[in-house]
């Protein structure tokens, strides 16, 4: 799993899920007055979210279209498997910071949108134009991805990402939260263990990691346009261009160990629970009203939720920070949160959040660029075509009941459990 | 293999040198694919409305509304300015509760002429949405409870936003645009004396005085079509728009008169004017403004002003310039086209002399490859740009209130020429400045 700490953008649920937490989406909710609307039927079409595949006779990459007639617009995501046996949590956030440092100068003078993203499976790259400027878009797209220069800007790619890393450990919530993802998920590397690594990682190392990732054969297309599939076909061969090898540098010294000196004023403590099932749309639900029931709750501490796409499943996390006082009440609160939270479910509160999930997830894939991600982040964790289509009409059969079985399970397992900052 | 000779054809005329444009798609489109496997959703046309604009997108998962009105903060009452700025927020806070916070998300702008409310809705929803609008913008008004907490919002942004010369700098914008008429120069959402005073009445009174469904541009685009033979009650089929249709001949713009065929050449102001406003501030600020000529196509001078916006952010950012941006205000004296930059104080004098030049140096045609190059980033970021409906509704609202009627992104570049372009970068107004920023003399 590329950690998120290091990746791109959230994914819709998790940026949703802080919103919604916040009340940032949406006020708080008015009586509704006679004459209300009845009961939702939805008149979304799920072809909308449901990918068909393409057969591609060539050595290139799996090719999932995202029907759309008479669009202008066309996006291609492209999507490298970054598989757990090679270490990529170092290299997959320099990789894009080159990438994107290529992309930058053509995509603009293009008019074009790009954007370098990662989901626990895979790096993605999604480049969006106008259907007159395929030929330029695919160009980005093996922009993207052919094999890193030396020259192109590796150290000051590599030193952001140390600086990235250092101010994660710089903070209390930071801290916490790497720990806990780090016990949280066996086998997955710890802030600790790349900021160990990354002081040492030479351009010889991002080229062996490239090489080992950046095979066409492995990647997958989602395309989201209306696109003829010979033109396609023509357009997307010479991904991961090896090109020249170049002049190899020697390796850069390894940056000094730093004694991390974090600036914590107040205790942290926090609860990660493993979720039983990847893409679950029962843990984004139990996420919500889990941030709601903590801002009801929070008098002399504050504490907040976060939920994690790992490769292995979903992971439920609440952290919260207290000085002495609240230290007590805090913790308690947070261990105690299953439990009330199981407690007071109601059809009608889930459901409240369940129509506000679903209303993220079709916003979010009301742009080409948006359909891809929704639909393309299933694709990478093995799931059918037609996953995020399933995933919301799942969303839609979850109640208090099935929340109820939901939490007995997870929070019935295993927990994991870290401190910062005493 | 056709596609594929298209592809090659390409190749060879990059290659060499001559600039190749795809103009008609057809060779890039796949056959009939399988698409959409529902119909669009089939509403009807809301009877209240003056004008209503229908964009069909059959996969959008969700449907993009923008309901734009001739009035804004101009019409506040005087010592209750902010008052429509409230009024608009409580409005969308009481539509998202009729309908629905999970089937609906809301937002309005308030300007000083214009107030423009955009929906992302759900689209079994649509016409929930319309109905609840109508009743809460036109006939009951928001509900206490929805004015109190717009107003509680309001007065903690204000309490925010304090002291910030970024207020000034709006403000100072406004009277180089609009002239001093206290009217349009306040800030939109007040001061914070003028909300903290405000009451259910003043809101109530500048929505009895001001929303005219009578006057309201609906722009809906999504997955739905429009039922035929509907139109709004008691008006003649054309106010009934579909994207294709010609403008009516007497259509409602921004002052809410009928246009009138006016003097092509008229503009907004003839004499140029430069103010200088010193202040201990850390940032500059530089505010060109020209008028546009009635008379200019409308793409034309949009396009101007993404030249402008492209020239003055260069990739990479140049190092001292924190913003650069472009737009083009409608207001009944007529449009104006205006650049507003944020940039460290040492840049300052480059920056407005860069600024300035810009209308001369676009004024020059320019060569057929450039043309052609900019003419395709230009039709590609507004494409992009409209990528999400209810971007697509706003803009297509706003533009059909300002004009009558809606561009169309997609087909309208192909009629801009160099000289065109040219034409129309010479015919703008002389300028009015505002420098606002520490004294020049100390940097």
């Amino acid at each position: 799993m590329i950690p998120l700490y290091l990746s791109g953008p959230a994914t819709a649920v998790a940026v949703a899920l802080h919103l919604l937490a916040v009340g940032a989406l949406a006020p708080p909710p008015l009586a509704a007055q006679a004459g209300a609307p009845s009961a939702p039927s939805s008149a979304y079409d799920p072809a909308a979210l449901t990918g068909r595949e393409l057969a591609n006779p060539s050595e290139g990459p799996r090719i999932v279209v995202l029907d759309d007639p008479d669009s202008e617009l066309v996006s291609f995501r492209l999507s490298v498997p970054t598989p757990p046996a090679i270490d990529v949590a170092t290299a997959a956030p320099i990789l894009q910071r080159m990438g994107e440092r290529r992309m930058a100068g053509t995509a603009s003078n293009l008019g074009a949108r790009v954007e370098a993203g990662s989901t626990a499976q895979a790096l993605t790259w999604t480049v969006t134009g106008a259907l007159a400027d395929l030929d330029h878009l695919t160009f980005l797209l093996r922009q993207a991805t052919r094999a890193p220069r030396a020259n192109e800007g590796f150290r000051s790619a590599r030193n952001a990402v140390e600086a990235r890393l250092t101010r994660l450990g710089e903070t209390g919530s930071g801290r916490l939260e790497a720990q806990l993802r780090a016990e949280a998920s066996p086998g997955e590397p710890s802030v600790a263990q790349i900021r160990n690594r990354i002081r040492s990682f030479g351009f010889g190392d991002l080229l062996e990691a490239w090489r080992a990732t950046h095979r066409p054969e492995a990647m997958t297309l989602v395309v989201a346009g209306d696109v003829s599939m010979p033109v396609l076909l023509a357009a997307i061969s010479g991904l991961a261009d090896p090109g020249e090898p170049g002049a190899m540098e020697a390796p850069p010294p390894p940056s000094p160990p730093v004694r991390d000196r974090p600036d914590i004023l107040r205790g942290w403590y926090g609860v990660a629970w493993p979720a039983p099932r990847p893409l679950d749309p029962r843990s984004a639900v139990a996420a919500v009203l889990a941030a709601r029931s903590l801002e009801d709750t929070q008098a002399d501490f504050e504490a907040y939720v976060r939920l994690w796409e790992g490769r292995g499943g979903d992971v439920l996390a609440v952290l919260g920070t207290a000085y002495n006082r609240g230290d007590a009440a805090m913790r308690r609160s947070i261990r105690q949160l299953p439990t009330v939270l199981a407690d007071g479910l109601d059809d009608e509160r889930v459901a409240e959040v369940r129509e506000r999930l679903a209303l993220n997830l079709l916003a979010q894939a009301r742009t080409p660029w948006g359909r891809a991600n929704a639909v393309g982040r299933f694709i990478d964790a093995g799931q059918p075509l037609d996953a995020a289509a399933r995933w919301l009409d799942e969303l839609r059969r979850v109640d208090a009941s099935a929340l109820r079985a939901w939490l007995d399970e997870t929070a019935g397992g295993r927990a994991v459990r870290a401190e910062a900052g005493r | 293999m056709r596609g594929l000779a298209v592809v090659i054809a390409v190749a060879i005329a990059t290659a060499s040198g001559a600039p190749h444009e795809v103009r008609g798609q057809t060779e890039l489109r796949g056959p009939a694919s399988p698409g959409a496997t529902a119909e669009p959703l089939v509403i009807r046309a809301p009877a209240w409305a003056a004008r209503f604009d229908l964009v069909t997108r059959r996969m959008s998962p969700v449907a993009g509304v923008a309901i734009a009105l001739p009035v804004g903060s101009s019409g506040d009452p005087v010592g209750a300015e902010g008052a429509g700025w409230v009024l608009a927020d409580a409005v969308v806070r009481e539509v998202e509760g009729q309908v629905g916070s999970g089937r609906v998300e809301a937002g309005a702008r308030v300007d000083p002429l214009r107030t423009t409310f955009t929906f992302v809705v759900r689209t079994e929803a649509v016409a929930d949405l319309l109905e609840a609008f109508r009743r809460v913008a036109f006939e009951a008004g928001p509900g206490a409870e929805a004015v109190g907490a717009a107003r509680d919002e309001r007065i903690a942004d204000l309490v925010f936003q304090q002291d910030s010369p970024v207020r000034e700098v709006d403000r100072e914008s406004r009277a180089l645009i609009y002239g001093s008429g206290e009217d349009r120069v306040h800030a939109p959402g007040g001061r914070l004396s003028s909300v903290e005073g405000l009451d259910a009445a003043a809101v109530e009174g500048v929505r009895r005085s001001g929303y005219d469904p009578g006057a309201a541009v609906v722009s809906v685009v999504g997955a739905v079509a429009l039922a035929p033979e509907t139109r709004p009650a008691g008006t003649a089929p054309a106010d009934t728009l579909r994207p294709q249709d010609p403008p009516p001949a007497e259509a409602r713009t921004l002052s809410g008169r009928v246009d009138a065929p006016a003097d092509g050449d008229a503009l907004a102001w003839t004499e140029g004017a430069r103010r200088v406003v010193e202040r201990e501030v850390t940032n500059s600020w530089i505010v060109a403004a020209w008028p546009v000529p009635r008379r200019l196509s409308r793409v034309a001078v949009d396009f101007v002003a993404h030249r402008m916006e492209r020239e003055l952010n260069p990739s990479p950012p140049e190092p001292g310039v924190f913003s650069a941006d472009v737009e083009i205000i409608e207001m009944p004296e007529g449009e104006v086209l205006v650049v507003s930059a944020a940039v460290q104080p040492r840049r300052a004098a480059a920056m407005e002399s860069r600024i300035l030049s810009l209308p001369s140096q676009l004024s020059t045609p320019p060569g057929r490859t450039f043309f052609l190059w900019y003419r395709r980033q230009f039709r590609a970021d507004r494409l992009v740009a409209d990528a999400p409906p209810e971007a697509e509704a706003r803009r297509r609202g706003r533009e059909i209130l300002a004009r009558g009627s809606a561009l169309d992104v997609a087909g309208d570049v192909w009629s801009l020429t160099p000289d065109g372009i040219a034409e129309t970068a010479a015919a703008l107004g002389q300028p009015r400045v505002l420098v606002f920023g520490p004294p020049r003399g100390g940097n």
